[in-house]
């Protein structure tokens, strides 16, 4: 007897490439059922990725996004979050928020950011996230990015498991769609509809398939909060619908030293669709921050 | 996991179980640390990390969007009690676009999308001969990706 067992694996963290092996950290986030009695004959496992704010403020950034400190979510909310929900999705934010200063590097907002981030965990109850030897190791690298990031992702890793650990997956979940919202709202928020960047949009527009996947990891929690996340995602996707795409066939060539693939998926929109995306996006995204 | 009629025999196996799950679960992200992210470089890591406990037979598939002009690497490694694992990448229409060989150690590929991609990566564990002891191994099996930047095409501006 088969059987197919739906996993997801999502992690959002952050993390740089230029550091030793040691201070490569990362977060792994697993929704580990493999060891199910039901595990009869073979589990095919499907998983879903979404990129984490980190990668996704890079990409934003190549667009030509100049940083706007305006767009954060104020310090000054993070004492306004009091259900573990509210805790959960901000905890998000503020690490997109972080992931963001820190790609611009913007480090006495990091400090900041950070600060917020360790608030959010430890209401939650993750005080291990962000301990006393976390925030020294902030300090002693704050000017360097790429260690930042990899002390951020161990943060976040640690988050991942305490949460998964204690059956509140569904919290983590909601830890990725908070970054995830947030960080196609700084990205998406400078879109000036007169004179709308063709990168930005482009870059926006590809997003379409993390709301797909987003969507599909609301939907594996059994949890109202996560039923009503996705309901609300749902309203972006409807937009991100209007998005066509079209598919040939792939190819595969060699450059220097990679391959490239040629040919596969291209989106057609219009500016009006990708409006729409930036204006739904930035309603849910104030919403999770009230 | 083999179900035991006996009762107590079950438990006994399910606290050996459940500490084998915790122990596995940080042998995993050592070992990744240790041997998959040297391998990465020197490619910059995308911050996400996909990891779990494989048994033979197993076959995971994860869809991955990589975005245009970015080159990837994609790596692959688990333990070897797993055996010769492979892995390949697809396209949407399922067209193999990478498989990895039989033998290789730590395998990778490295490549480039000219427009933004949703791909597949298929890992297959292979099927073990059943052994006397009944005992199913189990491995971690972790998936990375790691990307060079297209260049930057403006310098940070400070908005207030």
């Amino acid at each position: 007897m088969k059987y197919l067992s739906l996993f997801i694996i999502t992690i959002t963290l952050f993390a740089c490439g230029e550091e030793q092996v040691d201070n490569n950290e990362a977060v792994v986030n697993e929704a580990n059922a493999d060891l199910t009695n039901q595990r009869i004959d073979k589990a095919k496992k499907v998983f879903y990725t979404i990129p984490s704010p980190y990668e996704t403020a890079l990409i934003f950034e190549s667009t030509g996004v100049g940083y706007n400190i305006g767009l954060l979510n104020s310090i000054e909310n993070v004492g306004n979050y009091s259900t573990n929900v509210q805790q959960a999705l901000n905890f998000g934010v503020y690490g997109a928020d972080l992931s963001y200063a820190n790609i611009f590097d913007q480090s006495q907002q990091c400090m900041f950011y950070m600060n917020c981030a360790k608030k959010m965990a430890d209401q939650l109850g993750i005080t291990s996230a962000f301990d006393a030897a976390t925030i020294e190791r902030v300090e002693r690298n704050l000017n360097n990015r790429d260690s930042l990031m990899n002390i951020i992702n161990d943060s976040y890793w640690i988050s991942d498991s305490y949460l998964k650990e204690n059956q509140q997956e569904y919290l983590s979940a909601l830890v990725i769609a908070g970054g995830w919202i947030e960080g196609l709202y700084l990205g998406s928020a400078t879109l000036n509809k007169d004179k709308p960047s063709v990168p930005i949009m482009k870059s926006i527009a590809d997003q379409k398939y993390a709301i797909e996947s987003l969507v599909d990891l609301m939907g594996l929690y059994d949890h109202p909060e996560t039923t009503k996340l996705k309901t609300k995602l749902l309203v972006i996707k409807a937009s991100f619908d209007k998005i066509k795409e079209t598919t040939t066939e792939t190819s595969v060539k060699k450059d220097k030293k990679v391959a490239v693939i040629d040919g596969g998926s291209s989106l057609n929109y219009t500016p009006e669709v990708i409006f729409e995306i930036t204006q739904n996006i930035k309603n849910l995204r104030n919403e999770i921050i009230q | 996991m083999k179900l035991f009629n006996n009762s107590i025999l079950f438990s006994t196996v399910f606290i050996v179980f459940v500490g084998l799950s915790n122990w596995s679960y940080g042998q995993c992200t050592s070992f990744t640390k240790k041997q998959g992210f040297p391998a990465l470089a020197p490619f910059i890591h995308n911050g996400q990390l996909t990891s779990t406990k494989f048994m033979p037979g197993d076959e995971a598939e994860i869809e991955m969007t990589f975005n245009a002009e970015n080159d990837y690497r994609v790596l692959v490694l688990w333990q070897e009690v797993l055996g010769d694992v492979i892995f390949k990448i697809l396209d949407k229409n399922k067209k193999e676009l990478y498989v990895s060989k039989p033998g290789e150690k730590l395998p990778f590929w490295d490549f480039r999308v000219n427009s933004t991609q949703q791909l597949t990566v298929v890992i297959n564990v292979p099927k073990q001969a059943d052994t006397s002891t009944k005992i199913t191994p189990q491995g971690c099996v972790s998936i990375l990706v790691g990307f060079k930047p297209k260049e930057n095409i403006s310098k940070v501006k400070m908005m207030h």
